[in-house]
């Protein structure tokens, strides 16, 4: 969670909160997602910081 | 008495907030920069009623406001800054009505320092289509202000906006959240060495200094001091000061907002799953691509032809009717062609700022970023830069203008110093007739044109080299950027005529204005320079008439001579002489000699200077063509445009940055001269040791 940018959270991805992945760009990097309604393109290796559970 | 009230509009990026500072301004509109730093700043002045002047400044816009880049620096310097000219009466902050969560942290940062903040919800028109329902008295009275309710695309509520801004005195200034909440325990520190400063704003000068530093701040003296925490326990307080104020919002919006899911399957991902398909995705930009290279090289054509002659016509106006002079020549020779220089470029600007207006209002640019990132990554550069890249195909000033939309600064000053290796329009003139007299007119394969394919492999040349040189640079800058990468994917949205309008016009002017002065001056110097002289210079008319007394010439051909020995002698000339012991190993006289010195205010201005000296006395390209082909090496002997100085000459093209208006522009958006003139060293010498190489290799 530390290693998170901050951003990412002022953009509304926040513990608690729905990953929704809705588009993998070619080449596998970028990932599109839907968190609490935010949709944001973030890198690969940001994306690995965010701990997530399926649902 | 006259009322004047200072307005800050912030929002988040992607909330309209350019389009309501467009409908609360109109086109009282003044676009600068803040002082000493290229962050653009719009302000702009409206009248409430005949007493009441308000001035409204446009930030740029942020998430939050803890800053990460130099823009979003702007807007805190500002709101803590009270001594500011700018500093606001009462601030504005514009939401969008779906994503009113997100748009929410930023307001109650704003509220929290104790400024008047009214909150826009933009797009309420969307309300109804998206069964979005809002608790507006419940809301102002949880944030504990006024709310306005707007739609700048249908231009609704904004008389209720006008009015909460006249009547900002009202609104309470009350914070919405405690601060101390965040960490009691910080907090009481903070408060009993400050006793009585407000530890919202304490708090976000000391998090701003470990983030960004220097803030210029005489109300808190002695906070640099306060060192209790460590910088990784301060971007702890700070991720929990924004889960804090979610946690508000999240409560507050349970209360307010109500959203009927039913219609989860909306535009945006429909249209995502074409735009951003890994095969349709590539195909429909490309096709976008194709669509803006034929208007900058198409149809900008006419309205470009139509410049050029009329400044050719005025030119020859003000030469007939002004009394004969020096006076007369710098303006006819100098100033007039000098500002045409300037205006022919308008066209192609103007329409490639039509384009990425469009593509950035309606939302498409985020695609596109996302399908190229991890190419360009690559190299070092962002998914971002392949909008600069491909603008640099027209010019490169634009281009370079284009790369403000990257966040990432090493990404960005990358992008800026290779893109002016993409072969720009510039260069086309000079592509054209060195290929037609060096590359033979024959067909490879039966069906391909010799020439044409030399030209498209230029083409290819340049944007390889653009490639190569950022991955090389990638490699060898040492900078530490602290911003990483987070593309919004906003919801698509028609773009506002008007908008899209503005920002063209903004754009045009500014590229005019700035880089236009630069243009003008060195078309006045080479002016200078090529038509005085010293010793013989001035004699020209009478030495030349000798030597031609005992020809038979017209007085045409006799005035030609003159022209062309006057160029010979005049300072420029002279320059000419004096380099060509430096450009006779890549196989050039000195005549290409001063072309390559003239050609370094502009590319395009080869062709014209060798017209001028080889005294055809016109442009006309066949007659220029036939002449450069009867040139004789006055060394070797045989056509001094062959094969070999031919090759050597379209590489010095493709790799000397030999444009005084980017290295301007360059000056401009890097605010140093440093990296433009390391662009000149460097992209010259590469230009000189391939053309060195390959004349040497080929002869």
């Amino acid at each position: 969670m530390d290693l998170l940018p901050l951003k990412l959270l002022e953009m509304g991805c926040l513990p608690g909160n729905e990953v929704k992945l809705i588009q993998i760009a070619p080449f596998n990097d970028p990932l599109y997602i839907d968190i609490n309604g935010s949709h944001l393109a973030i890198r690969r290796e940001t994306a690995q910081q965010i701990e997530i559970d399926l649902i | 008495m006259a009322k004047h009230i200072n307005v800050a509009l912030l929002g988040n990026p992607n909330t309209g907030k350019t389009s309501v500072f467009n409908r609360l301004t109109g086109l009282n509109q003044k676009v600068g920069n803040y002082p000493g730093i290229t962050v653009e700043k719009k302000s702009g002045t409206c009248k409430f009623g005949r007493n009441c002047t308000v001035h409204i400044l446009d930030l740029p816009g942020t998430y939050s406001l803890n800053t990460s880049s130099i823009d979003e620096n702007v807007v805190i310097e500002l709101l803590l800054n009270k001594n500011d000219k700018d500093f606001p009466d009462v601030a504005v902050v514009v939401a969008d009505v779906e994503n009113l969560k997100r748009n929410l942290l930023l307001y109650t940062q704003v509220k929290d320092l104790g400024i008047p903040t009214i909150l826009a919800i933009n797009m309420a028109d969307r309300m109804e289509r998206k069964a979005i329902t809002l608790d507006i008295p419940k809301l102002e009275k949880i944030l504990n202000t006024k709310i306005a309710l707007i739609s700048s695309r249908k231009n609704i509520g904004f008389d209720y906006l006008k009015e909460l801004i006249e009547n900002y005195n009202q609104l309470s200034t009350k914070p919405c959240l405690n601060a101390s909440k965040i960490s009691p325990e910080y907090f009481d520190r903070l408060r009993k060495v400050f006793p009585n400063q407000d530890l919202y704003k304490l708090w976000l000068v000391i998090t701003h200094d470990v983030n960004f530093g220097k803030l210029d701040r005489n109300e808190f003296k002695g906070v640099a001091s306060f060192q209790t925490e460590s910088p990784e326990n301060l971007k702890r307080l700070q991720h929990k000061e924004t889960i804090t104020r979610y946690q508000f919002i999240n409560e507050t919006l349970k209360e307010t907002l109500k959203i009927d899911s039913e219609n989860a399957k909306d535009l945006r991902s429909r249209l995502d799953r074409v735009l951003t398909h890994k095969v349709w995705g590539y195909v429909i930009f490309f096709g976008i691509l194709m669509l803006i290279f034929q208007a900058i090289f198409d149809w900008s054509e006419y309205p470009m032809d139509f410049i050029d002659r009329s400044f050719a016509a005025l030119s020859e106006w003000a030469k007939s009717t002004l009394p004969a002079g020096q006076f007369t020549n710098l303006i006819a020779e100098g100033i007039i062609p000098g500002i045409g220089g300037i205006v022919i470029f308008i066209p192609q600007i103007a329409f490639l700022f039509l384009f990425i207006a469009i593509l950035e209002e309606s939302g498409y640019m985020s695609r596109v970023v996302f399908l190229m990132d991890k190419i360009m990554r690559k190299f070092g550069l962002s998914g971002k830069s392949i909008v600069p890249l491909v603008a640099g195909t027209a010019c490169a000033i634009p281009a370079i203008m284009a790369t403000r939309n990257i966040e990432n600064w090493k990404e960005r000053l990358i992008t800026i110093l290779v893109t002016p290796f993409t072969t720009c329009s510039a260069r086309l003139p000079v592509y054209l007739i060195i290929i037609s007299l060096v590359i033979p007119d024959t067909r490879v394969l039966g069906i391909f044109s010799l020439q044409g394919i030399t030209l498209m492999f230029m083409y290819v040349l340049g944007f390889g080299a653009a490639i190569f040189s950022a991955w090389v640079l990638d490699k060898i800058l040492r900078i530490k950027t602290k911003s990483f990468f987070v593309v919004e994917m906003p919801n698509y949205k028609l773009p506002l005529p008007k908008n899209v309008l503005i920002t063209m016009v903004e754009k045009t002017k500014a590229f005019v204005i700035g880089a236009g002065k630069i243009i003008l001056a060195i078309s006045i110097i080479l002016w200078v320079l090529a038509s005085y002289g010293p010793g013989e210079f001035n004699n020209a008319e009478t030495i030349v008439k000798k030597e031609f007394a005992s020809k038979n010439i017209s007085e045409e051909e006799l005035g030609n001579h003159i022209e062309s020995f006057k160029l010979e002698h005049s300072y420029i000339g002279r320059i000419g002489h004096f380099i060509e012991p430096a450009v006779r190993p890549l196989g050039y006289d000195w005549k290409i000699g001063i072309a390559l010195v003239t050609s370094f205010a502009a590319r395009e201005v080869f062709v014209g200077t060798l017209a001028t000296i080889y005294s055809v006395g016109s442009d006309d390209e066949q007659t220029i063509k036939s002449r450069m082909a009867a040139e004789v090496n006055p060394i070797l002997g045989g056509p001094l445009f062959n094969f070999a100085s031919g090759i050597s000459l379209l590489l010095f093209y493709a790799f000397a940055m030999q444009c005084m208006s980017t290295l301007a522009i360059v000056k401009r958006e890097t605010n140093s001269w440093k990296w433009p003139m390391w662009q000149l060293i460097i992209m010259s010498a590469i230009a000189y040791i391939l053309s060195l190489a390959a004349y040497q290799f080929l002869k």
